[in-house]
């Protein structure tokens, strides 16, 4: 039983699959670019983009928007996984600095920074590993997202969705966001991750990390600035590494890290800065073209 | 978990969804820590003393200032083994679209109904949409008991307002139970997930036998076909089985299934978008018996979004929908799944309408038979050329000049 897909994701991935299907097989595949963030969401998602063609090789590009301040090992996970994918690295000239920039840094560095991606390749669809689950106004969201021709989202002005009847059009006033994975849990990704044997990065899973802790949350320590102290922590979500907090963990594997969610006491979303640093600040980066 | 079960929560606005669904997610061990403390945080802003349950479930800054649900929040539960996906809909009627939307998509209802206010013009508005869209099952909470007086068995109010309920309730078709409430003092809420349990358990028992298969692409490695479908009926095609291909009308077989929805087919058939195969009749046709719910004004020009075939309507009226080609379905009352349509226009490409097709089966509809039979001779000529080697480009021209 243990190898056998449970039911229930079954259903997710049967409903995953369908979607990129359908809004690959509608459209011109050079208007069409995957997202891809090199965190867990976007592993599962390269996977089910796998499974949707086989056995045709992906017809669709990957992108990942670079700010320079990730993990040294999601650069090299990223490194790995270029060589099975088509994948485009775009990153702001500007350059900001997340500890001396605050929150335009996010604002330049991922909205803006994608923005001007989506613009200087033409794009006119991107797939995200979003979640409904994620956020409270993820929670609104709709598989498949109009944006203005801005980027923009406005949640008033959204086609009335039928599941599995998506419409895919997009025209020249609009442009599309698609999230394949709108209806998991954070548990489901992970079971799923077991269950199909999918690679992530290591930073998801406990070791002894040299950390500081402040109280926003536990950083990892970087040589110059800070002397950190050893614990035994892992990350719930990735990001850039200033922004993106550890908990303290004993999870070592994929079987622990499931064990551990089963109980856990708060959403992921805690560890990461940029979606608290404000309320319904989700939402306010959406509206701008945050993915 | 086992299986997915979705439902809608409806109700006129301010009837006390978001309540019962914040109680719902809450009770079920579903809500986590800072979730809870930003609810308390935001309720004690809003000068409340006790934490708004609704802000558990309102997403969105304009709905919480305005303490409306405005668009569909999806929430998921996980309860006795069952993922619990709850549609919440708005209750607001200039939003009444995206509850047609989320009726599509499901069997199971729970409707409030506040205890004071009664059946409201929204309820009916609610109920008759749950009624046009097949939703089988109405679990009607009767809300916010806790401001009734006294003995609730007895209370003249409730009495009253179930008596109307079960009136109403002759007009329709449902399975339908009347439960009173208080999200707030969480009474019957154990009842109201028993009744939710039940019904996901008897929709979830009743395995669906029927494939429909709506090709969403054919691709050619080599010398083999696959072939990527939508399983339209959440059933998967069996390899060895026999189905039929439409609107061609031919049988084929399935010699390899090799993914979800990825399959063979033991002839060489010209398949392509748009097509269905499936082993349980269907109706190919192009004049439909229909009622559409617009959630904007019908255009000259629209399209109809069917399976994966998408067709130009050319003239509607209340009853009928005449399009340029077939489309492969069947009545709601037959197959759910298979039996609605989205209509989207053609200029803004915005999604306008939602067509349900009813009592299509009984009506003569002489047609379509025809270009039925011309399709399917059409594809049987294609399959002889096939077999004596012509190229599929050569056989499409050689089709083309016959006609």
């Amino acid at each position: 039983m243990e190898n056998a897909l449970k039911n229930h994701l079954i259903e997710l991935e049967n409903e995953s699959l369908e979607l990129i299907r359908e809004v690959c097989f509608t459209n011109d595949f050079d208007k069409i670019v995957v997202l891809y963030s090199i965190g867990k969401d976007s592993s599962v998602l390269l996977h089910l983009f796998q499974k949707a063609f086989y056995p045709f090789p992906i017809p669709v590009r990957f992108m990942h928007i670079d700010t320079g301040w990730k993990f040294k090992e999601m650069y090299t996970f990223r490194e790995k996984i270029s060589k099975d994918i088509n994948l485009i690295v775009y990153k702001n000239p500007e350059n900001l600095n997340p500890f001396t920039d605050g929150s335009r840094y996010t604002e330049i560095m991922k909205t803006e920074a994608l923005k001007q991606a989506i613009e200087q390749y033409g794009f006119k669809i991107a797939f995200g590993g979003a979640r409904r689950d994620e956020e409270k106004s993820r929670s609104k969201e709709r598989m498949v997202s109009i944006r203005d021709k801005y980027h923009k989202w406005n949640p008033r002005n959204q086609n009335p969705e039928i599941s599995p009847l998506w419409n895919t059009y997009y025209t020249e006033e609009t442009e599309l966001r698609v999230f394949p994975l709108s209806n998991w849990t954070e548990l489901d990704i992970w079971e799923y991750i077991r269950q199909e044997n999918i690679n992530v990065v290591d930073l998801y899973f406990a070791k002894e990390r040299n950390v500081v802790k402040t109280p926003s949350g536990m950083y990892i320590a970087t040589q110059d600035k800070h002397k950190g102290e050893k614990r035994s922590v892992r990350f719930r979500t990735l990001g850039c590494y200033p922004l993106t907090g550890a908990v303290e963990s004993e999870a070592k594997n994929v079987d622990d890290v499931i064990e551990e969610l089963k109980t856990a006491k708060y959403t992921e979303r805690i560890t990461r800065v940029i979606d608290y640093d404000t309320e319904g600040s989700m939402e306010k980066k959406k509206k701008d073209g945050y993915f | 978990m086992d299986k997915i079960f979705s439902f809608i929560c409806c109700g006129s606005v301010d009837d006390g969804k978001s309540t019962l669904i914040g109680r719902l997610l809450l009770d079920s061990g579903n809500v986590k820590i800072d979730q809870l403390q930003e609810a308390e945080k935001i309720s004690k802003r809003n000068g409340s003393n006790r934490t708004e349950l609704s802000l558990l479930s309102d997403g969105l800054l304009s709905e919480r200032e305005q303490q409306i649900t405005i668009d569909v929040a999806h929430r998921y539960f996980d309860y006795n083994n069952i993922r619990f996906h709850i549609l919440d809909c708005p209750g607001h009627k200039q939003y009444t679209r995206n509850m047609v939307i989320a009726a599509a998509m499901t069997n199971t209802a729970l409707l409030v109904v506040d205890c004071m206010g009664g059946i409201q013009e929204q309820t009916l508005k609610h109920i008759d949409i749950c009624s046009l869209l097949r939703v089988q099952n109405l679990c009607i909470c009767i809300t916010k008991c806790d401001l009734l007086q006294g003995d609730l068995q007895d209370n003249p109010i409730l009495k009253n307002l179930c008596k109307k309920i079960e009136t109403l309730m002759k007009k329709y078709n449902f399975n339908y139970t009347i439960i009173p409430i208080s999200s707030v003092s969480g009474y019957n809420i154990d009842k109201v997930f028993n009744q939710i349990y039940t019904y996901a358990q008897e929709v979830l028992e009743t395995q669906n036998k029927k494939c429909i298969l709506h090709i969403q692409a054919a691709r050619l490695s080599k010398d083999t076909r696959f072939y990527y479908a939508r399983e339209t009926t959440h059933t998967s095609p069996e390899k060895g089985e026999n189905y039929t291909l439409y609107p061609a009308n031919i049988g084929v077989g399935i010699s390899n299934v090799t993914g979800h929805g990825v399959f063979n087919i033991d002839s060489d058939i010209d398949v392509e978008r748009g097509d269905c195969i499936t082993n349980t009749p269907v109706l190919v046709h192009n004049i439909l018996k229909q009622k559409t719910i617009w959630f904007n004004e019908p255009s000259e020009d629209m399209l109809l979004k069917h399976g994966t075939r998408i067709v130009k309507i050319k003239k509607y009226t209340d009853d009928l929908i005449e399009t340029d080609d077939v489309i492969i379905f069947n009545d709601i009352d037959d197959i759910k799944e298979n039996g609605f349509a989205v209509i989207i226009d053609n200029k803004t490409k915005r999604t306008i309408g939602c067509c349900v097709f009813i009592d299509n089966k009984r009506s003569n509809q002489q047609t379509t038979t025809h270009k039925n039979e011309d399709e399917s001779k059409k594809q049987k000529l294609k399959s002889i050329l096939a077999s004596q080697g012509f190229s599929q480009a050569d056989i499409n021209k050689m089709i083309a000049s016959i006609k």
